[in-house]
C-alpha cells in the first residue's frame, strides 16, 4: 500500500530512504513542472527537482512534521529554479526566444480532450502565455507559478517566502502588470475571433 | 486587458504535465547515495548487486577503473582490486562505482592485486583476471538461442570458446560459433567496453575514465549503465567530453549491449559469493579454500583486512 505524506515524512525523519521515495512519487511531477515554468528548460528543471529532493533528504529533520510537506518542499524548488533561471538568463536572452515545439512540458498545457479547433486555440494560447511568462524576470515567474500553478493564496505565498503579505501582493501586482502588456496581442486576437 | 482575463489565461499553467514514463526515483536515489553513501550496510549491498548481476546475465561490463566497488572503508578497496578493474552493472538499476564517504582513500593498483593472487596460487595474474571475467559472463546464452542477447548496432557479438580442461582464457576466438556447452558466449565486447566507448567517441580511454571521475574524488569513477541523459553523472561526463549527454548515453548503449528482458538468467536469484568463489577457483584449477585464502592474503598484503565481499554473510 502506498504511503501517505505523513508516513513518508515520518519514515524519512527516521532515516529510512523509502520515505523519500514515497515523497518523490507524490511530488516529482509537480516539482519538475514548477521548476520548468520558472526555468523554461526541462533538463534544468529536472536537475532542480532532483537537487530539491536531495536537500529535503538532508534537511528533513528540521522540517516540522505537523505541517504539510508540499509548501516547504516546493518553496525550495522555486527558490533554486529562480537561481538557475537567473544564471541561465544571463547568458541566454529570453527576449525573442522561440517556442519549443517539441517540449513535452509545454505541450501538456493544452486540454487533450478538446476538439481540433479548440485544441489549436488552446495550444496557441498556452504558447503565448508561456512566452509571456518567460519574458518576466525569474523571481516574478516564481510568484506567478506559486499563485496560478501551485494555487497558493497570497497569505500562503507570504509565509512561504517569509515576507510580509504586502510584499507578495506588490510582486504579484508587478508580474501581472507585465503580463497584461505581454498578453495584450492575445487579448486583441481573441476579441477579433469573437 | 482586465485582471480576470489574465487570471483565466494563467489557469493554463495549472495543467499537470503527462506522467513521465521514466521513473524518477533511481536517479534521485543515486544522487542521494552519491552524496551520502550508505555506510557499512552499503558495502554489502554493492557487491550483492554486482554478483546478482552476474547471475542475472543481464550485462557484464568490464571497465577499467580504480576502486569501482569502493565504498566507505579501506577493506572495500580490495573488492575493487580483486575484480580487476571490472565494473558490473545490472539493468541500469544498480549504480556501482565510486561512492566515497568522506575523503579519498589511497587506491592500490587493481592489477597488482590480482597479480598477487596469481603469485600465491602459482598462476599468472592474467589467468586470475581472465578466470574472473569468464565466470562473470558464463551465464550469457549462445547467440541465436532463445533469449540470447541482441547486439546493439555496431557491436558485433563476441564468442569465446573455452575448451574443457584448457587454461582459462585459452582458445578464445572472436566471431566463431561453437557448440553450446563447451563455450562461453558473450554478446558484446569482452574485456574492455571502456576502450570501445573511447573509440566510438573518438577520444582516449583515459579521457573517458576522467570524464566519469567522481568530482569529489577524481581517482575514482562512477558509471551507471545503461544510464540516461538526465542523470547527473552522464551530464557531467558529457560536459567533460564536450558532447551531449544523449550522445554519451547512445555511445554507451552501443558499446555495451544488454540482453533483452526475459533472457535466461534474468531475474534469477543471484549467485552467492561462495558459489562465485567456487566457480572462479574451479576455473583456476584450485580449491575454493585455496582461492579464498589467496584473496585474503593478497588483501592483507594490500593493507586491507580482506575481500569480505566474497565471503559468506
Amino acid at each position: 500500500m502506498a504511503m501517505d505524506e505523513g508516513q513518508a515524512v515520518a519514515r524519512l525523519q527516521g532515516g529510512d530512504i523509502g520515505g523519500l521515495e514515497a515523497l518523490v512519487r507524490l511530488y516529482h511531477a509537480r516539482a519538475v513542472r514548477s521548476a520548468y515554468l520558472v526555468t523554461r528548460d526541462l533538463d534544468t528543471a529536472e536537475d532542480v527537482a532532483q537537487a530539491a529532493f536531495l536537500k529535503a533528504y538532508e534537511h528533513i529533520r528540521t522540517f516540522d512534521a505537523r505541517r504539510p510537506f508540499g509548501p516547504w518542499f516546493l518553496k525550495g524548488v522555486l527558490r533554486d529554479a529562480v537561481k538557475a533561471a537567473t544564471k541561465r538568463d544571463r547568458t541566454v536572452p529570453l527576449a525573442g526566444e522561440s517556442v519549443d515545439e517539441g517540449n513535452p512540458a509545454r505541450s501538456e498545457i493544452v486540454d487533450p480532450d478538446a476538439g481540433p479547433a479548440a485544441l489549436w486555440a488552446q495550444r496557441e494560447t498556452a504558447e503565448v502565455v508561456m512566452a509571456a511568462l518567460g519574458a518576466l524576470p525569474p523571481a516574478e515567474r516564481a510568484v506567478i507559478v506559486q499563485r496560478y500553478y501551485l494555487g497558493l493564496s497570497e497569505a500562503e505565498m507570504a509565509r512561504a517566502a517569509d515576507c510580509p503579505p504586502g510584499t507578495v501582493k506588490s510582486r504579484l501586482h508587478a508580474a501581472r502588470g507585465r503580463l497584461r502588456t505581454l498578453l495584450q496581442p492575445l487579448q486583441q486576437d481573441s476579441e477579433v475571433r469573437s | 486587458m482586465k485582471e480576470p482575463k489574465i487570471d483565466q489565461l494563467l489557469q493554463a499553467l495549472a495543467a499537470e504535465p503527462a506522467k513521465d514514463a521514466r521513473d524518477p526515483w533511481p536517479a534521485i536515489r543515486a544522487r542521494v547515495n552519491h552524496r551520502h553513501p550508505p555506510r557499512r550496510a552499503g558495502i554489502r549491498a554493492v557487491p550483492r548487486l554486482a554478483w546478482g548481476g552476474v547471475a542475472a546475465a543481464v550485462v557484464v561490463v568490464a571497465i577499467a577503473g580504480a576502486s569501482v566497488l569502493d565504498a566507505a572503508r579501506p577493506r572495500s578497496v580490495t573488492a575493487a582490486e580483486i575484480l580487476d578493474r571490472m565494473q558490473i552493472e545490472v539493468q541500469g538499476n544498480a549504480m556501482l562505482g565510486s561512492e566515497s564517504a568522506g575523503g579519498c582513500e589511497p587506491v592500490v593498483n587493481p592489477t597488482e592485486m590480482t597479480d598477487r593472487v596469481g603469485q600465491i596460487l602459482g598462476v599468472s595474474g592474467d589467468r586470475v583476471r581472465q578466470a574472473m571475467r569468464i565466470q562473470m559472463i558464463r551465464v550469457a546464452p549462445p547467440p541465436g538461442a532463445a533469449g540470447a542477447a541482441v547486439p546493439a548496432p555496431g557491436a558485433e557479438p563476441v564468442v569465446i570458446r573455452i575448451d574443457p580442461g584448457a587454461p582459462a582464457g585459452a582458445g578464445g576466438q572472436a566471431g566463431v560459433p561453437v557448440p553450446a556447452g563447451d563455450a562461453v558466449y558473450v554478446n558484446g565486447p569482452l574485456p574492455d567496453p571502456m576502450a570501445r566507448l573511447a573509440e566510438r567517441l573518438g577520444v582516449s580511454r583515459e579521457q573517458v575514465h576522467q570524464a566519469f571521475a567522481d568530482p569529489a574524488c577524481p581517482e575514482r569513477f562512477m558509471m551507471r549503465f545503461p544510464g540516461s541523459a538526465s542523470e547527473p553523472q552522464y551530464q557531467l561526463a558529457a560536459q567533460r567530453l564536450g558532447i551531449t549527454a544523449q550522445q554519451l548515453v547512445d555511445a554507451v548503449r552501443a558499446t555495451a549491449p544488454m540482453p533483452p528482458p526475459g533472457a535466461p538468467g534474468v531475474g534469477q536469484a543471484p549467485v552467492s559469493p561462495d558459489q562465485m568463489i567456487q566457480r572462479i577457483a574451479s576455473e583456476l584449477g584450485v580449491t575454493p579454500e585455496q582461492f579464498r585464502a589467496a584473496l585474503e592474503q593478497a588483501g592483507g598484503n594490500a593493507g586491507s583486512r580482506g575481500p569480505d565481499f566474497l565471503l559468506p554473510r
